[in-house]
């Protein structure tokens, strides 16, 4: 039992209390404090009248009560092996008693009523209350209130205070039931905290619910079980279905479709070639002139030529510069033929150069093979220069300065400059013609820049046809640099035909008309062809790629 | 010499020549030293084409040494050697030369050149079969009108088309556009001689 001290426990209440107190006073619940030790009849216990007015009037009912029973009944039945003839009984003892434990607490007025009896019982009897029939929790409770009321007694004070800081007994845990113990919010989580939890290391080995000594990540554990049924969605089981598909047929071989397509083409391009020299070679072994030559205003450029020529005078020196690539003789070859033909036939004096190496070999070729009747070729009244080494900066250089360009012919070591058709050639433009033969245009356009600007007439150039676009510009040039051109063999057949004169032109034109028609209807052919099997590819496509999509969809 | 004296040598000597010939055209006191410097340039390209034919040799007797190729090389370097000797020794006008070149040049390029034209021929009947759009069409349809306005067809001839069409194409819309090509060839050729002459490109190796 705590000691209470001799101060008075009013001064040191906390400031709410007081107000209660004042509060409980005026309403008249609670005599003041002050005046208690004098109420007292012994003098330091509290009277059971003191006492009734401040126990809560249940358990003034239940003392009653139990007085009353321990002076009636000496023994009392336990509860619940009484029959139902002590029913009766009890409530007749309970009309007597008063109201049970069980029974509602008894309206004010019975409880006034009972309550004076009971001070004047209390007052003639002991303050104490009797021990012999009374229930166990009061007989337990007894002797603690024989401590209170004499501490109370001593102090001198009618009412227990509520709150004391110096009287302040600590409270001891009560033993709260499993049941009550299994409602407390929180218990499961505690105990089960507190079984996993408990430390089991450091210092705070064997409690619960503190941190952890060893970190988590250094506790081993098996990892927890995972369901091993694996959830794929519909886009997934496509997709393997397609990664299967592959891998199926990656052992199967492939048809290689490029080999399937090699033999057709291989097999087309016989058949064309076959086709292409037939209509080339059958107009040339059967002879005749079907195809009508070209019209007199057909090729101007040619005309002027034909005109330039004609007005040549005789004994005139001529330039021939033969710039023909071998693979292309056959093509230049008749034109050349016509204009040279002509040339010869005015009795110009030919003077031939050539800045390839298989030019001066090609002039011979074609002066022995097609102009070997006439006389000026067959007697060998023509100079050939050779070949003149140093491209563009040659044709530069002869075109300022021919006999320094080529001062000596090289394959005879002969000055050609004593020659009778050069005596007087000084330059360039001491020509009376200067003729360009070339198969390309990229020659033929260097001769044009480097000496068309020295000549005062121009120059007239025979070509093949595939450089004839880009020389025709330069016809319409201010001042002149190009007078005239004859290009292909459109352009031999027309100029033989100005000259009424039949040769490689007019051979090879029925050919070069059959075998274009030939190449045309090829072309044509294949070309319809190709575009019937492109037009069925790309609907086949497009129905794949709409089937293809509807099976994505 | 070292690599580091070489540039800057070869690089002077460039400019100062290629100077020197534009030079001329407005100065006609420097047409003598154009005449000599383009005279140079003569020997130069005829040394120049036996290098070639040097080194052609070379490259193919090596081939023929490691083993790659060994008979098209072996055949070359026959063929260049036998050629070379024999018309050193009979001159361009000699008989064997002169059949060597009418009898086995000439007819070798002119077949490849025929070849040629059947090759352009399946390429262009097979165009559409390979690429189908717009401007394939437009291409193949401007070729058959080229085609057919050049001659007559099967000895037929159609005015319409080598009278009118084809002098139209030729003329008028062939010439325009070469014309354009030629001003930009033109121009590109100014700016790469104005560049090798300023030492920015130096196609010599400086």
């Amino acid at each position: 039992m705590p000691s209470h001290s001799s101060q008075d426990p009013e001064e040191n209440l906390p400031d709410w209390l007081k107000d209660l107190r004042k509060r409980q006073q005026q309403e008249g619940d609670i005599e003041p404090r002050e005046t208690a030790p004098e109420q007292t009849p012994s003098g330091g216990e509290p009277s059971p009248e003191q006492k009734g007015e401040e126990e809560p009037e249940w358990l003034l009912e239940i003392r009653r009560r139990h007085q009353e029973e321990a002076s009636t009944q000496p023994h009392r039945t336990p509860p619940g092996e009484g029959s139902e003839e002590d029913v009766p009984h009890e409530e007749e003892g309970r009309e007597k008693t008063g109201p049970r434990l069980t029974d509602t607490p008894p309206a004010p007025e019975e409880a006034q009523e009972a309550e004076p009896p009971k001070e004047e019982e209390r007052g003639e009897k002991e303050p104490t209350l009797p021990t012999g029939e009374l229930p166990d929790w009061l007989q337990g409770a007894e002797p603690e209130e024989k401590g209170d009321q004499e501490s109370l007694q001593n102090e001198g004070a009618t009412s227990v205070p509520a709150f004391s800081q110096n009287d302040i007994e600590p409270l001891s845990p009560g033993e709260v039931p499993s049941w009550l113990e299994a409602l407390r919010p929180g218990a499961e989580t505690r105990k089960s905290r507190a079984s996993e939890e408990e430390e089991s290391t450091g210092p705070l080995a064997g409690l619960s619910g503190v941190l952890p000594a060893e970190p988590e990540i250094a506790r081993f554990g098996y990892t927890p079980s995972r369901p091993s049924r694996l959830e794929i969605s519909e886009n997934q089981q496509r997709h393997a279905s397609v990664l299967e598909r592959l891998i199926a047929t990656e052992g199967q071989s492939v048809v290689d479709q490029s080999q399937v397509r090699i033999l057709p083409i291989r097999i087309l391009r016989y058949v064309i070639g076959v086709l292409l020299v037939l209509a080339t070679t059958l107009p040339l072994l059967v002879g005749g002139q079907a195809a009508p030559r070209p019209e007199m205003e057909a090729y101007p450029e040619s005309a002027r030529v034909y005109n330039a020529i004609e007005m040549l005078p005789a004994d005139s020196p001529v330039l021939v510069v033969f710039e023909v690539e071998t693979s292309l003789y056959g093509e230049v070859a008749a034109p050349a033929s016509a204009v040279l033909s002509h040339l010869l036939q005015k009795q110009g004096r030919l003077v031939f150069l050539a800045t390839d190496p298989t030019g001066p070999a090609l002039v011979e070729r074609l002066l022995t093979a097609e102009l070997a009747a006439q006389p000026s070729v067959a007697t060998g009244d023509y100079v050939n220069l050779g070949y003149l080494s140093g491209g563009i900066a040659a044709l530069r250089q002869f075109s300022a300065d021919p006999r320094a360009a080529l001062p000596e012919i090289a394959r005879t070591g002969e000055d050609p400059w004593t020659r009778q058709a050069l005596e007087n050639v000084d330059s360039l433009d001491d020509f009376a013609l200067v003729v360009i033969m070339t198969s390309e245009a990229e020659t033929g356009k260097a001769w044009i820049e480097q000496s068309g600007t020295t000549l005062s007439n121009g120059l007239l150039m025979v070509s093949s046809a595939q450089a004839a676009p880009v020389l025709l510009p330069y016809l319409q040039s201010h001042p002149a640099t190009l007078n005239g051109l004859v290009a292909g063999f459109s352009g031999a057949s027309y100029y033989e035909r100005l000259r009424a004169d039949v040769g490689l032109g007019t051979m090879y034109w029925n050919a070069y008309s059959y075998a274009l028609g030939a190449a045309l209807i090829l072309i044509l052919i294949g070309g319809l062809y190709g575009r019937t099997i492109q037009s069925g590819s790309d609907n086949q496509t497009s129905t794949g790629e709409e089937h293809s999509n509807a099976d994505q969809q | 010499m070292k690599k580091a004296l070489r540039a800057p040598i070869s690089t002077l000597v460039a400019i100062a020549t290629g100077a020197a010939v534009v030079l001329s055209f407005f100065f006609f006191e420097l047409e003598e030293l154009r005449g000599l410097i383009l005279g140079w340039v003569i020997l130069l390209a005829a040394v120049a084409l036996l290098l070639g034919l040097a080194n052609l040799f070379l490259v193919h007797f090596h081939k023929i040494r490691r083993g790659e190729s060994r008979v098209y090389s072996f055949v070359l370097v026959a063929a260049m050697l036998v050629t070379f000797i024999i018309t050193l020794l009979q001159g361009s006008l000699g008989v064997f030369p002169n059949w060597l070149f009418n009898y086995v040049q000439v007819p070798m390029e002119s077949s490849l050149m025929a070849m040629l034209a059947v090759t352009l021929t399946l390429a262009a009947a097979r165009a559409l079969q390979q690429r189908s759009d717009l401007m394939s069409i437009v291409f193949i349809a401007a070729l058959l009108v080229l085609l057919a306005s050049s001659a007559p067809l099967f000895g037929l001839e159609l005015p319409w088309l080598t009278r009118t069409l084809g002098p139209y194409f030729n003329q008028e819309l062939s010439v325009g556009a070469m014309r354009g090509l030629l001003i930009g060839v033109g121009l590109g050729t100014l700016t790469t001689g104005l560049r090798v002459l300023l030492g920015i490109d130096r196609p010599y190796g400086g």
